[in-house]
């Protein structure tokens, strides 16, 4: 949001947004794409290299272009299978045969050059382009319950394997299979990934994300809900904004799934409507606090003639049904 | 919130949520602006305007929009602007790249 405006504008007149949170792990399938680097020959003064795009993701990529720049003073004199433009920066486009890359397949450029130094290792450059996506590709589980720090389960004889069936630009469905290979039976285990994105995005969540650091209002300080974090609220330009944990899937009713539609493997009825009934109580609760808090008069507003007057509340019949 | 509760269906889980946000935006009676994502479609609407039978809610609402938020998919963010000064206090605009 433009923060400026937000301190350009003062008028005591309150108003609440009930904002969002930005943690889309599920979505419609675009392009996304591998786009490597692969030196195939160098020798004292030259090199060849091929640059490879993959196309990991669930849809056709029609057309292409991707760009790299070396770093080591290196040059390339000639290229083919693509149309390879600029010095230095350069960038490659896709010619007509090669345009289209199907999902799960490759398509390939060489180029030929010069080193920037005798004898040198000619350093990698990094491809990038806007069918390459501009995030990272999906994370390794980073954490799995009845595991150690670093992803290995502790029981013994128990792996995880994991694998992506579906990949594209913000998001992934990934298969996790847990296998028993030691000879007692493994209790309660668990795959954990929200605790990973929590560690990242809500390590302090009294505070915004950010090189400016802006203090918030979280649910987290709460009796109760020390580990929802990401209800949070702040006010500026007389105006509350709050987050509230509000997931997709059914507000998380879904079952969880595997690989194939269906697929009841990894569904615990029983963790997933506790998951729901607690995280829908504290949304309720954080919705109360954060319309308590824009009706909440402060110093400034409490002077000015335009300090909102609540509305009658009207009587509702509606019935939750979740 | 993450979830796109609207239109919905009338088992989607979201009723009393929804429920408590259009009693209390209700109320207060001033502009409440409701940011979704998770259809990746940017969408504009007011979806309490005539109540919400889906949601079996039957209070209108006037002063409630919600914006759903394109996708990252096409590398877009929204830049939005309070200005108490404007008739629409809140007002929006699509970055792309």
């Amino acid at each position: 949001m433009d923060m400026s405006a937000f301190r350009a504008r003062s008028l005591a007149l309150r108003t609440i947004s009930v904002a969002v949170l930005f943690l889309v792990l599920s979505g419609p399938n675009a392009a996304w794409a591998r786009c490597e680097y692969i030196v195939t020959r160098q020798w004292n003064a030259g090199f060849t290299a091929n640059i490879r795009i993959t196309n990991d993701g669930a849809s056709t990529i029609n057309g292409w272009e991707v760009a790299w720049q070396y770093t080591d003073g290196s040059r390339r004199t000639h290229a083919w299978n693509a149309d390879v433009a600029g010095d230095n920066p350069y960038t490659a486009t896709d010619l007509d045969w090669n345009s289209n890359i199907e999902p799960g397949v490759s398509v390939e450029f060489g180029v030929l050059g010069n080193k920037g130094t005798l004898d040198g290792e000619h350093d990698v450059p990094v491809v990038t382009g806007a069918a390459c996506g501009t995030v990272n590709p999906p994370p390794v589980v980073p954490d799995q319950g009845g595991s150690d720090g670093a992803g290995n389960p502790s029981a013994p004889g128990v792996t995880c394997e994991i694998s992506y069936s579906n990949v594209w630009n913000d998001g992934y469905q990934l298969n996790v299979r847990v296998n028993n290979g030691g000879t007692s039976a493994v209790a309660n285990w668990g795959i954990e990934r929200l605790a990973a994105l929590r560690a990242i995005f809500f390590a302090e969540p009294d505070r915004t994300l950010g090189g400016e650091q802006l203090p918030l209002l979280t649910q987290a300080a709460t009796h109760g809900y020390e580990g929802l974090p990401e209800n949070q609220a702040w006010v500026q330009a007389r105006t509350v904004f709050a987050s509230l944990h509000v997931v997709g899937s059914r507000n998380g009713l879904a079952p969880w799934f595997g690989d194939d539609a269906g697929d009841q493997l990894f569904d615990d009825p029983v963790r997933r409507l506790a998951e729901v009934e607690e995280r829908t109580r504290a949304a309720l609760d954080w919705i109360d606090q954060s319309f308590a808090l824009a009706e909440f008069p402060n110093t400034r507003e409490s002077s000015c003639s335009c300090r909102p007057t609540p509305g009658p509340v009207t009587p509702t019949t509606a019935t939750p049904r979740s | 919130m993450q979830a796109d509760t609207w239109p919905g269906n009338a088992n989607d889980g979201y009723a009393e949520i929804l429920t408590r946000i259009a009693e209390h935006a209700l109320a207060f009676g001033k502009p409440v602006l409701v940011v979704q994502g998770d259809s990746h479609v940017y969408r504009v609407d007011q979806p309490l305007v005539a109540g919400d039978p889906v949601h079996a809610i039957d209070l209108a609402v006037p002063n409630l929009t919600r914006v759903v938020v394109e996708g990252a998919t096409t590398a877009e963010w929204m830049k939005l602007r309070v200005d108490p000064h404007a008739p629409a206090l809140f007002s929006w605009e699509r970055i792309r790249r």
